[in-house]
C-alpha cells in the first residue's frame, strides 16, 4: 500500500457534474480521504470520525466513555483470574491455577457463575505427581508439602507476547500510540493482579502450615475455615485422575465430554477457542491475495472435541454429592469432616435441627464472609430442583460468546480494506482519465504495476466514470450492510449482558 | 521464560524412554521446547532408506496450538515445499490438544507413505505427481539418495 493517491486535485477534473470520486470516497469511507488511515485505523471509529479537528464534542465524549468501559472490562477480566482462598466451590476455585499471564480471554464472569452453580468443574489445584498406592498419610504429606494456591509468578511472565510492528517506526500513528497506551495500562493491571495473587499465595501457605501446627497443639481451628481440612484433601485427591490434555492430576470430579465421556479439567477447557476467522480450506488459494477474496466467505468454525473431533463438543459436570463445601455449600472447606453427613447432599430430607451449622453465603454477593443460616429459606428448594435436573451441557461458545462479533469484525475489516483498494483503483483510473483524454477507456501504463493490488472486478480496460461510481456504490452498500449486521449483533450482545 | 509445563516434560520423557520405531526426537539442552527430529523414510515409499532431518518447536500455547514442524532435509513431495513446510491438516485447522508430538511425527511419516497431490503445497511437484507419476517417484528416489543420508 505504498501508493496513495492525492485527495482533492484529481476529483475536480472529473467534470461530469456528479460528485467527485474523492468526495464520494470520503463520504462512504467516512474519513478524511487518507486511505492508509482507514486501513490501519481500525473500524470502530472510522464511520464517525470526520477528521480529528472537527470531532463533535458529543462524539468525543461518547468515545471516552466507551474507552472507560473497555478499560473497566479489561481490569475485571484480569482481576477475575486471581485465585482467592475464599472463593471456593467443592474444594476447587473460581480462577485457573497456572494461567498467570493474564492473557486468557474467556468470559470470566460466565465461568465463575457456572462454577458457583456447579455446572462446570471448579479449578482444582493440580498435583504434579500422584501414586494410587500412597497411604492416606503419604498422600496428605505429599499434598501439604507441594500444593500452592496458584503457580508462582516470576518476573518476565507478565510481558506481553504481542509486539506491535508499528511501535518502532519513526512516524508513530495515533492508533499505534493508543495501542501502546493500552499496553501500558494492561501491564499495570497485570502487576496489580500478580501482587494480589502473591499475597493470597503467601497467606494460603502460611495458613496450611500454621493449621498443621495448631492441629498438633489441639488449638481451636476456627481461624482456618477456608483452608481445606485434611479429610477434604483426602476425599478429593484419594483417587486422583490425570487430565489427558495437561497430564496433571486432579480430583476425579472433572468435566466429562458428552460425545465420548473423556475427562477434561476446567483449566484446559477454558483455554480452548475457535480459530481466527479464515477461508474454508478448499478455497485456500495461494495464488490469490486475501484482498481479492469475498469477505463474506470468511468462516469461523466451532471448536471440535479434542478427543473424537465431533463438532457438537460440550461437557457436563456432575458435582460430588458428598462434598458440599464453599460458596452455596453446606460448610466451609476447613469444616469438612468425612464422618459428618452434614457436608453432603444425601441428608436433604433431614430436618433443619442442625441448620445453624449449615452455612450459606450471601446470594447477591457470594464472596462476603457473612454467613446466613439456611433456615427455611428458598435455597433448599433451589438445591433440590437443581439436583433433579440433569446436568447442563457447557460449550466453548458459551464461555466465549464473542466469536460472532469477531467474525463480523474480520469481514468488515476485509471489506473496508478491499473498499479502500477499489477506491484507490477508481482514483487512479480517473487520474488516467483526465490525463489522456484521447484515450478514455484505457488505463495508463504507469498504473499497470499497481494493478495486482486492485480488485479484479474493476476491469481496468473498460471502466467508465459511471461504471466507477457503480463500483463505489456497490462497495458502499456492502459496507453499510455489514455495519447494520454489526449493529444488530452489538444490540443482541447488550441485551444478553443485561440479563 | 517460564518453567516447562508437565505435559511437555512427560512427553519428552516418553519419547526417550519409549521411542517410536523409525523416529527420534531430541530436545535441545538450552531450549527444551525445540527438538531435533530424525525420521526414517517408510519402507515401500520412494523415501525408503532415507533419514530425514526435521525441526520441531512447541509454541508457548502448546498444546492448545500445534507444534511447528519443518523438514530440514531436502525432499521431493507434493505436500512439502522448498522451505520444508508441511501441508498437513493436523498441523493446522485439525490440530487437537489431545494429539502429541509422537502422533504428529507418525502422521508426517504416514504422509510420506501416501502423498496427497490434490491438496498440494508444492504445485510443480504435485503436477508432476499427477501427470508424470513414474518420473515423480523417480525424482523422489533420487533426492532421497542424494540428500537424506
Ligand atoms: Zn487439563
Ligand atoms: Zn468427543
Amino acid at each position: 500500500m505504498g501508493n496513495v493517491p492525492g485527495k482533492e486535485s484529481n476529483g475536480n477534473n472529473n467534470g461530469n457534474g456528479s460528485m467527485s470520486t474523492a468526495a464520494f470516497t470520503r463520504e462512504f469511507l467516512g474519513g478524511d480521504g487518507n486511505l492508509n488511515g482507514q486501513i490501519t485505523g481500525g473500524l470502530r471509529y472510522s464511520s464517525s470520525r470526520k477528521g480529528k479537528n472537527f470531532e463533535d464534542p458529543v462524539v468525543r465524549q461518547r468515545r471516552k466513555e466507551r474507552e472507560i468501559q473497555k478499560n473497566k472490562y479489561r481490569n475485571k477480566q484480569i482481576m477475575n483470574l486471581v485465585v482467592k482462598i475464599n472463593e471456593n466451590v467443592d474444594g476447587g476455585y473460581l480462577a485457573p491455577y497456572d494461567c498467570y499471564k493474564y492473557e486468557l480471554d474467556y468470559e470470566t464472569d460466565i465461568v465463575r457463575d457456572l462454577i458457583i452453580n456447579r455446572e462446570l468443574s471448579p479449578f482444582f489445584i493440580p498435583l504434579q505427581d500422584f501414586n494410587e498406592n500412597w497411604t492416606n498419610d503419604e498422600l496428605i504429606n505429599y499434598i501439604l508439602n507441594n500444593i500452592k494456591l496458584h503457580e508462582n509468578i516470576k518476573p518476565g511472565d507478565l510481558e506481553d507476547n504481542f509486539e506491535d510492528p508499528n511501535e518502532h517506526r519513526l512516524h508513530v500513528s495515533a492508533s499505534s500510540l493508543k495501542r501502546k497506551q493500552i499496553k501500558i495500562q494492561k501491564m499495570k493491571m497485570k502487576e496489580n493482579a500478580a501482587e494480589l495473587q502473591n499475597t493470597e499465595n503467601i497467606k494460603f501457605l502460611k495458613d496450611i502450615k500454621n493449621k498443621e501446627r495448631d492441629n498438633d497443639n489441639n488449638n481451636d481451628n476456627d481461624k482456618y475455615l477456608q483452608i481445606p481440612s485434611n479429610d477434604l484433601l483426602i476425599k478429593l485427591y484419594k483417587d486422583s485422575e490425570e487430565c489427558p490434555i495437561c497430564f496433571l492430576f486432579y480430583p476425579k470430579y472433572l468435566n466429562i465430554t458428552t460425545c465420548c465421556s473423556q475427562p477434561i479439567c476446567s483449566e484446559c477447557f477454558v483455554q480452548m477457542k475457535r480459530l481466527e476467522p479464515h477461508f474454508p480450506h478448499d478455497e485456500e488459494d495461494n495464488t490469490r491475495d486475501d484482498e481479492d477474496k469475498d469477505p463474506n466467505s470468511l468462516i469461523s468454525e466451532v471448536v471440535k472435541c479434542p478427543f473424537c473431533a465431533i463438532s457438537s463438543f460440550g461437557i457436563t459436570y456432575t458435582p460430588p454429592k458428598d462434598i458440599r463445601v464453599g460458596i452455596y455449600g453446606k460448610c466451609l472447606p476447613g469444616e469438612y469432616d468425612s464422618n459428618d453427613s452434614n457436608n453432603s447432599d444425601n441428608d436433604d430430607d433431614d430436618n433443619d435441627n442442625e441448620s445453624n451449622e449449615i452455612t450459606e453465603l450471601d446470594m447477591e454477593d457470594p464472596f462476603t464472609k457473612k454467613k446466613i443460616p439456611a433456615v427455611n429459606n428458598n435455597s433448599n428448594n433451589n438445591n433440590k430442583e437443581k439436583k433433579d435436573k440433569s446436568p447442563s451441557i457447557i460449550t466453548i461458545d458459551q464461555i466465549r460468546p464473542d466469536w460472532e462479533q469477531k467474525l463480523l469484525s474480520a469481514r468488515t475489516k476485509m471489506a473496508r480494506r478491499s473498499a479502500a483498494a477499489t477506491a484507490m483503483h477508481a482514483t487512479s483510473l480517473l487520474q488516467g482519465h483526465s490525463g489522456h483524454n484521447h484515450n478514455t477507456n484505457q488505463c495508463p501504463n504507469n498504473n499497470n504495476n499497481n494493478n495486482n493490488n486492485f480488485r479484479s472486478r474493476g476491469d481496468s480496460n473498460r471502466t467508465s466514470g459511471s461504471q466507477l461510481e457503480a463500483i463505489l456504490i456497490e462497495e458502499a452498500v456492502r459496507l453499510s450492510l455489514l455495519d447494520e449486521e454489526e449493529r444488530k449483533l452489538r444490540e443482541r450482545e447488550k441485551e444478553r449482558r443485561r440479563k | 521464560m517460564s518453567s516447562l509445563p508437565k505435559r511437555i516434560i512427560r512427553e519428552t520423557e516418553r519419547l526417550i524412554s519409549d521411542p517410536v520405531p523409525g523416529i527420534t526426537a531430541t530436545p535441545h539442552e538450552e531450549n527444551l521446547r525445540y527438538f531435533d527430529v530424525l525420521l526414517d523414510g517408510p519402507s515401500g515409499s520412494p523415501y525408503e532408506n532415507g533419514v530425514f532431518k526435521l525441526e520441531l518447536f512447541l509454541p508457548d500455547d502448546y498444546p492448545m496450538a500445534p507444534p511447528m514442524v519443518r523438514f530440514l532435509t531436502k525432499i521431493y513431495h507434493p505436500n512439502i515445499d522448498r522451505l520444508g513446510r508441511i501441508c498437513l491438516d493436523v498441523l493446522k485447522n485439525n490440530w487437537s490438544p489431545a494429539l502429541q508430538i509422537r502422533t504428529i511425527l507418525l502422521s508426517i511419516q504416514a504422509l510420506l507413505s501416501s502423498p496427497n497431490p490434490d491438496d498440494p503445497l508444492a504445485n510443480e511437484v504435485a503436477d508432476e505427481w499427477k501427470n508424470n507419476h513414474d518420473k515423480a517417484i523417480q525424482t523422489a528416489r533420487e533426492w532421497t539418495a542424494q540428500y537424506a543420508k
